[in-house]
């Protein structure tokens, strides 16, 4: 491959050309509470550079990064980012520096091409070059077919590529990748490290952090191994597996997943031939189950869309019951001449799983953070005001005073009037709203097995 | 130093691309992007665009998206205001007004402000809820080169159009319903001042909730006290009597009765328009810290 990629050749020079390091970092200490997340750590990357940060989950690869990109706030300890220092001139440093995160966080409403619009704005590239610059690198990275559809319709993959033209768009010289290619296919992870090496070649410095040693060792000039908090060693791959060996066995055993180090694949076999016939080598995978996905997992439990659903119910109903208990508690002490018996609360407890399976209906539906406002609007709101809860409904213009009778709470609710003020209700009253629970409770059953099929 | 594995660059699947691809700079332009003077030499580039217009740009995005169920939202909370408080109770509530005000008269203004606040406070706080904790797109904005300050006041004004926008569409409304109305421009000012702050008040508390937990906490001993207490739908003076001051605490209160003076013709009421903009420099300097402080 020829070089030329996407960074203009004289913008490479330049990068090169920079006096001092890449990154420098000394001393580097991040504490939450007790817990010493970064305790220590010193590395400088050189210019031009591919640097790799290895070592398991949760070692502080990611808050390293973090305070690098000037997301988070050092405890202790000096970061330079291309000679500006971190904590006095984030906006110089943010200006050099393009982001890979580990999540996607993409605008999921918005397309591609917007996307990229988006950052191109925040980051201010000059009006004339943002249609070329947006297409080129949507070219680049292989998704122009796709770029006018909604992020949130991409796979892995192309979200994963888009966070990386979308980190190119304002041509930094550094360039930062959390787990580039974590929960990846080997495919299209093979195609992430063509384009980082890609990259580099066109004069990009580039600091990833992984968990994959193979990545590490294909893809990084040279790497630091973090290890809870502390960089444990330092140099070339070729160092490194020197130090260590060159040659890793893994079995996955009864007690778990041992590794031993050699020199040479010969001795490695041996040992693996020799040690145990059953082992079976075996790769890391990592699963990560994102808290986005907290309600797929419940979806995909072996539980019944009925327990599902009781489950929901009765745990958001009993929360509305308790806190309706204590509005009654407060308005007696306020008001008092309440006559409460077993029916009233039975029939509280009636409105709270009404609202429960209205609720669990509702976030069937709900697509987002803009539908949360409009369902507010839309039957939260209504209900407030048109339920026979503030005024008689009868006090209504026209039409509406019996159109009220036509939504869930207003039966409840003079049903439970009149159980509080006079010790008695109406059975036609009760009977509504024990019909209205079965028909939201069926609703939201349907649209549970609905969401779950599809 | 080793070979980063020798791999031919060869794009296939999914990666169709030319393999003779090739980007130049553009004449005259450095590469940097930003809109300051760049030290590898070449032409310094500027760029007019306010650093907070992106925000804004997302924004009408969105509305474009979903411009009918954004107007029927705003449409119909304000509506039913009017329908039960206005035409339905209202005329039982005449008694309850100082002065002898017409109760509608009352209510008109309030239902503005409750539209500014409402939409103002809980699109921007919704917004950043959702960015900052859940889809995690907030930090995007964090890792632009975008002052602190010109974050937070697109935010603000974010919150501030969309309540504006809210407040006309309700004032339209309120026109077909009660034509003897009379805006002007006093009110409109009075309008931008209130919709600024309610916008800054949405950053602060978006910036400062946690979880969901946090969001329905603010729900219940903010919004709703606020919304029922600030003189929009009830007269201050007939609350019970601390309530009276309490409710000047809230920012609604003194944006409520500013809106009513100009409708009414009053004039500008200087001593209003001060508390309300006291409140709006005290939320935003509060958003603005809180955003410095945000770590993580």
């Amino acid at each position: 491959m020829k070089q030329g990629g996407v960074f203009p050749a004289a913008f490479a020079e330049a990068g090169r050309t920079q006096k001092g390091a890449a990154l420098a970092v000394r001393g580097l200490v991040k504490r939450y509470g007790s817990i010493t997340a970064v305790d220590g750590i010193s590395f400088t990357v050189r210019w031009g550079e591919i640097f790799g940060l290895l070592g398991p989950n949760g070692a502080g690869k990611t808050t390293t990064i973090r305070m690098l990109i000037t997301l988070t706030r050092p405890t202790a300890g000096e970061l330079y980012v291309a000679g500006h220092p971190v904590n006095g001139n984030p906006v110089a440093v943010k200006r050099c520096i393009g982001v890979v995160p580990q999540q996607n966080n993409l605008e999921r409403e918005l397309t591609g091409r917007e996307n990229l619009l988006l950052h191109a704005l925040l980051h201010r590239v000059p009006r004339g070059e943002r249609e070329r610059r947006i297409e080129e690198l949507l070219a680049y990275v292989g998704l122009s077919s796709r770029a006018g559809d909604r992020v949130q319709y991409y796979s892995g993959g192309m979200a994963r590529r888009l966070l990386i033209a979308r980190a190119l768009l304002h041509h930094p010289p550094i360039l930062f990748l959390d787990e580039p290619t974590i929960g990846l296919d080997p495919q299209t992870r093979r195609r992430i490290w063509d384009l980082i090496q890609l990259l580099n070649r066109d004069g990009v410095t580039v600091l990833l952090t992984t968990h994959y040693i193979e990545e590490a060792e294909s893809l990084c000039h040279r790497v630091g191994i973090i290890d809870r908090g502390h960089l444990i060693a330092l140099g070339t791959p070729a160092e490194l597996k020197e130090r260590l060996g060159n040659y890793c066995v893994e079995f996955l055993n009864e007690q778990g997943t041992e590794r031993h180090f050699f020199a040479t694949r010969s001795e490695a076999k041996e040992y693996a031939a020799v040690s145990a016939s059953y082992a079976d080598l075996v790769n890391w995978f990592t699963l990560r189950r994102t808290h986005l996905r907290v309600l797929d997992e419940y979806l995909l439990a072996p539980i019944s869309n009925r327990s599902l659903l009781i489950g929901h119910v009765l745990g958001a109903g009993i929360k509305g019951f308790l806190t309706s208990l204590v509005v009654f508690l407060t308005a007696s002490l306020l008001v008092g001449g309440f006559q409460f018996s077993v029916l009233c609360f039975i029939q509280l407890l009636i409105i709270c799983l009404t609202f429960a399976c209205l609720a669990v209906a509702v976030a069937m539906v709900a697509g987002g953070d803009k539908d949360t406002l409009m369902f507010t609007n839309l039957i939260v709101f209504p209900m407030t005001f048109f339920c026979g809860t503030f005024f008689p409904v009868e006090q209504l213009p026209g039409m509406l005073g019996h159109l009220s009778w036509g939504l869930p709470l207003t039966a409840a609710t003079y049903n439970l009037r009149a159980l509080v003020l006079t010790g008695t209700g109406r059975l036609c009253w009760f009977f509504q709203s024990l019909g209205w629970l079965a028909g939201l409770y069926m609703t939201a059953y349907l649209l549970l097995k609905w969401r779950r099929e599809d | 130093m080793p070979a980063p594995a020798k791999q031919t660059v060869k794009r296939q699947e999914p990666f169709e691309v030319s393999p003779g691809f090739k980007l130049r700079p553009a004449k005259g332009t450095t590469t940097a992007s930003s809109g300051v003077p760049v030290t590898t030499g070449g032409v310094k580039v500027s760029c007019f665009l306010p650093p907070w217009y992106p925000i804004i740009w997302e924004e009408m995005i969105y509305w474009r998206s979903k411009f009918w169920l954004y107007l029927a939202t705003y449409m119909l909370s304000p509506l039913l205001f009017l329908l039960s408080f206005g035409f339905g109770v209202g005329r039982r509530l005449q008694m309850i007004m100082p002065g002898g005000m017409s109760y509608l008269d009352f209510l008109v203004p309030g239902v503005v402000a409750l539209a500014l606040f409402n939409n103002g406070v809980t699109s921007v706080t919704i917004r950043m809820f959702y960015t900052r904790l859940f889809w995690q797109s907030f930090e995007s904005y964090r890792l632009a080169p975008v002052s602190n300050f010109s974050l937070c006041l697109g935010y603000t004004l974010a919150g501030a159009m969309r309540g504006l926008f809210a407040g006309l569409v309700v004032l339209f409304m309120v026109f077909l319903l009660v034509p003897s109305l009379r805006p002007n421009g006093n009110f409109a000012v009075a309008m931008l001042l209130a919709s600024f702050c309610f916008g800054a008040f949405g950053v602060l508390i978006g910036l400062c909730l946690r979880s969901f937990d946090d969001q329905a906490l603010v729900s219940e001993f903010i919004f709703v006290p606020v919304t029922f207490l600030s003189g929009t739908l009830i007269p201050v003076e007939r609350l019970p009597g601390f309530l009276q001051h309490l409710v000047w605490l809230f920012p609604l209160t003194p944006a409520a009765e500013l809106l009513r003076a100009t409708l009414a013709g009053n004039g500008f009421n200087g001593q209003l328009a001060a508390v309300l903009g006291g409140w709006t420099v005290v939320f935003f300097a509060l958003g603005w810290l809180k955003l410095k402080m945000l770590d993580g």
